[in-house]
């Protein structure tokens, strides 16, 4: 049974292989064939991955590649449905340009490495290197920060405020996998290695890569789980797993990639006899936190809570 | 490795076909999230006992050329 899909073991294991894409090419190539011979269409809606490339680069890449006519084009549409679908997750590109980007390096044959810190284990790691008390703090303090800053922007989220206010908690995480991970691709590649992040990274990823602190650091050690904080219970994780959900708007632990929705709890801990509980104790405390954050994001700043 | 390179939003989508109009062997690390082609990876290499994933032979270009190979097999 394959392992749940918390982090790559090797860097290499986020390389996007040939393999991966062909067997989904043929799974939707067969879907779209088996419709055609009962006469139906297969009903797809356009993502946002296949919006990021345009039409015109489409005809460019057939023309490039010395194909053309129809069934070129029905080829490219289904890999780019693929590379949407299994790669990008139907999602719209976080950073500017970063899924026209694998589009364009995947069409030139170059070999693309997956390098962004899974955000489940950002979660993981976030959960075990805070207490209860400190993410509560920081839950509050966005919250209130949100009331301020919404009059001036009305379409500013939490999470960005959370971004905003504790870069040292939210994006250094990333900074320093994306880091350690380019290290350790840098020692294996041939020849240079080319780095597209966010432009948010960028700074932050070029300042570190000399900070002596990082130096010894493998890929190995940044994959491990760090250890719980003394005195953590399960359910100050679960709270901790919560807060985290609500403020970075993102509900990681619903995702269907993953068998089990606990993997920051022991096998003792997390059973059959007892996930049932575990689920009841997460969604109560996950509506509790919507609550606050709704009411304090919705209460005008004179009225709020002192 | 050399500098990285001037991630600013116009210079991204002015020389996105120049970086990547050519076939390279050095790979390109692009910030993207993994979860869904690890879940994909994992659940194939499961099935096939991990031989077609890591099998060389069995590697098939990712151009048009090579998905002509595949849908004709």
């Amino acid at each position: 049974m394959a392992a749940d899909p918390l982090h790559p073991y090797t860097w290499d294991e986020v390389a996007v292989h040939s393999q991966v894409l062909a067997t989904y090419l043929v799974k939707i190539a067969k879907k779209e064939e088996a419709a055609a011979k009962k006469g139906e269409k297969v009903q797809h809606e356009e993502t946002s991955a296949e919006k990021a490339i345009s039409q015109e680069e489409i005809v460019d890449y057939v023309q490039h590649i010395g194909v053309s006519g129809e069934e070129a084009q029905t080829r490219i549409n289904q890999l780019i449905r693929v590379v949407g679908e299994y790669i990008l997750d139907n999602q719209a590109a976080p950073y500017y340009e970063i899924n026209n980007i694998l589009f364009h390096s995947l069409f030139a044959n170059n070999q693309v490495v997956l390098g962004g810190m899974p955000k489940i284990f950002k979660r993981l790691v976030l959960g075990n290197s805070f207490t209860l008390e400190n993410l509560q703090l920081l839950f509050k303090n966005c919250c209130l920060a949100l009331q301020k800053y919404k009059a001036e922007r009305p379409n500013i989220t939490i999470s960005d405020i959370a971004m905003l206010l504790y870069p040292e908690v939210f994006q250094a995480t990333e900074v320093i996998y994306m880091t350690v991970f380019l290290k350790e691709m840098a020692r294996f590649a041939k020849g240079d290695v080319k780095a597209i992040v966010g432009i948010d990274f960028v700074d932050p990823i070029a300042d570190t890569w000399n900070n002596e602190q990082i130096a010894g650091i493998r890929f190995e050690d940044i994959i491990g789980m760090p250890q719980r904080v003394e005195g953590d219970t399960v359910d100050s994780l679960i709270e901790k797993q919560v807060i985290l959900d609500v403020l970075l708007e993102e509900p990681v632990w619903q995702t269907p990639y993953l068998k089990n929705q606990f993997p920051y709890l022991t096998e003792e801990e997390n059973t059959d006899a007892t996930v049932v509980d575990l689920r009841k104790k997460f969604y109560v405390l996950h509506r509790k936190y919507t609550e606050i954050k709704e009411k304090l994001e919705n209460t005008p700043i004179s009225q709020s809570p002192k | 490795m050399k500098p990285l390179p001037d991630t600013s939003e116009h210079q991204i989508s002015t020389s996105v076909k120049e970086l990547f109009s050519q076939t390279e062997e050095s790979p390109i690390f692009i910030q993207i999230d993994p979860t869904r082609y690890l879940y994909s990876q994992r659940h194939i290499a499961a099935k096939t006992e991990d031989a077609a994933v890591k099998s060389e032979d069995m590697q098939v270009k990712f151009s048009l050329e090579g998905l002509r190979i595949i849908f004709h097999s």
